[in-house]
């Protein structure tokens, strides 16, 4: 199911932020949440969820867990799980993950990969019972006497 | 036995005036230690070295956050605990470790909890505890915008509610550069060991969203130099160097009071 508004705000206690009008540049490198309201321009490394918000502007390759676009991205995103691009979202790179959605009004220009993932299979072989099927005959039929 | 380092010019020379019932108070409650007096904290770490002995057990800083500052900067290298018996005008420090007044801290010596804390680094100086960078404006204002009667009669309480920004430039580890407006910037240091040493709050025009970040070393500059605080402290200026170091400092704090949990309805 793809994160709704309210979701996306409840995003609400990252590690990392860049605040609506600040400039950052450089290498991002983190372990934990980071979200972008500002402009970043560089590269964005994490372990965890990334979310691009409505004012920002991103200059950067994105690494992270899952990536949640509602502002612009120049560069390519790289997710271990999924990429939302929300209807304000805007992508000019090329996106790799193993989920991919793209809200009405949102915007990738670039190519898309999807992570090879392993057919669905039971995580246990299904086992039969065999019923030993003791043949008890036929039963006995009157045949009328010849 | 502790060693108590007394800055007697601390908070107006109010230890001249408190020493006799600190004294007793020690001797009532049988806290065994050596006093030395560091008049206008000169020779503290010849003091220091001169009367540290294997028995002390802990420093003792009695005095404000200049004469805690002071003692921390010369404990950063020995293993032996901080303990602060606030008497300054500013005690920011002590306040922080939840030691409120100096009766309270000789109480605090008798059982105290140890608590181990990050050092920082300002220039060449180390600290404890949060900094805070602003405009000269910002600091005005701070002062003006707590409440008092005084303030309200004067009409100051009124003022400056316009935060003015100076275009600053920060830079995080070598990695991370920020330039723009700042109002102000706050430095935690973080004492889980492991992970970035610093936490940083940056406050620009949008007071609703700060931005936060993580790092172990930072420079910063600004187009007009701001003061560095510590509590209500102007403890350095602009450009200045910020690290947190990995070095921990142990602090004597009151122990944390018992939780009492109601026993179930039988």
């Amino acid at each position: 199911m793809s994160k709704t508004r309210a979701d996306f705000a409840g995003f609400n206690n990252p590690d990392t932020i860049i605040g609506r009008g600040v400039r950052v540049e450089g290498t991002l490198q983190t372990a934990g949440d980071i979200q972008i309201n500002g402009d970043f321009r560089g590269k964005l490394i994490t372990e965890k969820d990334v979310v691009v918000g409505e004012h920002a502007v991103v200059d950067a390759n994105i690494h992270g867990q899952n990536v949640y676009v509602a502002g612009e991205v120049r560069g390519d995103i790289n997710a271990f799980e999924k990429i939302e691009i929300l209807e304000t979202g805007k992508v000019d790179g090329n996106v790799t993950a193993s989920a991919l959605s793209i809200e009405s009004g949102g915007i990738l220009k670039g190519t898309s990969t999807m992570h090879e993932v392993e057919a669905e299979r039971p995580e246990t072989e299904p086992t039969y019972e065999v019923q030993e099927i003791k043949d008890e005959g036929t039963p006995e039929q009157d045949t009328p006497a010849s | 036995m502790y060693l108590l380092l007394v800055n007697p010019e601390a908070g107006g020379k109010y230890f001249q005036k408190i020493k006799n019932q600190l004294l007793a108070t020690l001797g009532r409650l049988g806290v065994k230690f050596d006093l030395v007096e560091l008049p206008n904290l000169v020779d503290v770490q010849e003091t220091l070295e001169k009367h540290i002995k294997v028995s002390t057990a802990g420093v003792v800083a009695v005095g404000g956050n200049a004469t805690v500052n002071a003692v921390i900067n010369l404990m950063a290298d020995e293993e032996m605990p901080l303990g602060i018996i606030p008497i300054g005008k500013t005690n920011y420090l002590a306040h922080s470790l939840g030691i409120k007044g100096w009766r309270n801290a000789v109480k605090m010596l008798v059982d105290p909890d140890k608590r181990a804390q990050r050092l920082g680094k300002i220039g060449k100086h180390y600290f404890v505890g949060n900094l805070e960078i602003l405009s000269h404006q910002n600091l005005l204002g701070k002062y003006l915008r707590g409440e008092s009667l005084l303030k309200k009669f004067l009409g100051a309480s009124a003022t400056p509610q316009r935060n003015l920004s100076v275009n600053a430039k920060i830079e995080i580890d070598d990695e991370l550069k920020i330039n723009g407006p700042m109002q102000k910037l706050q430095v935690k240091l973080n004492d889980d060991k492991g992970g970035k040493k610093l936490r940083l709050e940056l406050i620009t025009d949008t007071l609703k969203n700060p931005t936060k970040l993580w790092g172990d070393e930072i420079k910063i500059e600004g187009d007009k130099k701001m003061p560095v605080l510590m509590g209500n402290e102007v403890v350095a200026h602009t450009p200045v160097e910020i690290k947190g170091c990995t070095k921990y400092i142990e602090l004597l704090v009151p122990k944390s009071p018992v939780k009492l949990t109601k026993r179930p309805k039988k």
